[in-house]
């Protein structure tokens, strides 16, 4: 059976600022979305960036806001969301909530319900016990 | 050569509203025109093509591609990158002065009713590029409303980025709807050009009118005004912004290396 087009989009998100411990320019982000959209068979869509100043993440909000049902995100890094466990608890829930497919690329994590977004938490909470 | 008072206007207008449009002479802007006119014919094969109506002869799946082939031509075209240089050249001294670095050309085509081509309302320093840019913007057709740009004047757009940069509730979307009324409109006529402040919030929506809109734009920095103070920004010289015209004492600088003796 042929997939919608829809259900084959992957929206992208990058980041113009150091993401845990690393920094990627942008257009190298871009590459690897694309290059992982690719791979996965999905449909790489032109990433949205988030504003360097303020840690308001208004273009991730923005961009799951305006997301059409049966699309996806895709992002480089789980290190990539607010370090800020309630908020990026909101952002997360926000995902959950509109059943958005998620990609971390970085982790090779794919969340599509509510345990696997868990896993992210998971990540950050490890990362403080390991300092790593 | 521009005149004192001519400048003087200008530099009211531009400090109040970020923005200035002035009139390109016809033999730079009927030579661009035709050049971009033999670039598209020769990608397409299409022949004695009309830029208002393209998205009529041409379908708009093909459209991505035409622009990533035209965006090389225009680029690698020596000639055309200094006609569009020289199209402005007086105007963009007056903002940056003569020593500069640049960004590549940037070339919009925007069909009718096309979802894909909206540029939602940003700022460019939004992605870490310099404040001290000013971008020039050349339409190739007439352009009114939806078909051209938006601004928003220097005042209105820091409130609304005071907002951008605090608010964990807003999203680009309910900012726009909810200040609609401050946006601007750039109707422009071919053989215009513009020079803006991209620090004020600028973009498009969805081209509602008849005709496609073709336009070129081009970043433009003193090479020595400063640049992003984020140190792992890659929208720096090299990186980013490629040395443009590089004075006399600059290119001796870089010919002979006094500048490490004095580190």
């Amino acid at each position: 059976m042929k997939l919608s087009p829809k259900k084959n989009i992957l929206r992208s998100y990058v980041t113009n600022r150091k993401f845990g411990p690393y920094y990627l320019p942008v257009r190298f982000q871009n590459k690897l979305l694309k290059q992982y959209c690719e791979e996965k068979n999905k449909i790489f869509t032109l990433s949205t960036g988030e504003i360097v100043f303020g840690d308001s993440y208004i273009q991730l909000r923005s961009l799951i806001k305006d997301i059409n049902k049966n699309e996806g995100l895709v992002l480089i890094s789980t290190y990539v969301l607010p370090k800020d466990t309630k908020f990026r608890n909101e952002i997360i829930n926000y995902i959950s909530k509109k059943k958005i497919e998620c990609h971390f690329i970085f982790e090779n994590l794919i969340c599509k319900n509510k345990n696997d977004f868990k896993k992210i938490n998971f990540f950050f909470k490890l990362r403080n016990f390991t300092n790593s | 050569m521009i005149i004192k008072k001519y400048q003087n206007n200008l530099e009211k207008f531009f400090l109040n509203n970020g923005y200035i449009k002035f009139k390109i002479k016809n033999k730079i802007i009927n030579l661009l025109k035709k050049k971009i006119i033999f670039f598209t014919e020769e990608i397409t094969g299409l022949k004695n093509i009309n830029l208002e109506k393209f998205h009529e002869f041409y379908k708009i799946e093909k459209l991505n591609n035409l622009r990533i082939k035209l965006y090389e031509k225009i680029n690698s075209d020596k000639e055309f990158n200094k006609k569009i240089f020289q199209s402005s050249f007086e105007h963009i001294e007056l903002m940056v002065g003569s020593e500069l670095c640049n960004g590549n050309l940037n070339l919009s085509i925007q069909y009718p009713h096309d979802k894909t081509s909206v540029l939602s309302m940003h700022t460019d320093f939004f992605s870490g590029e310099s404040i001290f840019q000013v971008n020039l913007w050349i339409p190739f057709v007439d352009v009114k409303k939806t078909s051209s740009m938006f601004i928003i004047n220097p005042l209105k757009s820091i409130n609304l980025l005071k907002k951008i940069k605090e608010s964990k509730k807003f999203t680009i979307s309910n900012i726009f709807k909810q200040n609609k009324k401050d946006i601007k409109w750039l109707n422009m006529k071919f053989g215009e050009g513009m020079l803006f402040s991209p620090n004020c919030l600028h973009g498009n929506i969805m081209n509602l009118e008849k005709n496609t809109r073709w336009s070129i734009n081009v970043r433009l920095k003193n090479l020595y005004s400063p640049y992003s103070k984020i140190q792992e920004n890659e929208k720096k010289i090299g990186s980013f912004y490629n040395i443009f015209t590089p004075k006399i004492i600059t290119q001796f600088n870089l010919k002979h290396s006094f500048d490490e003796i004095i580190a």
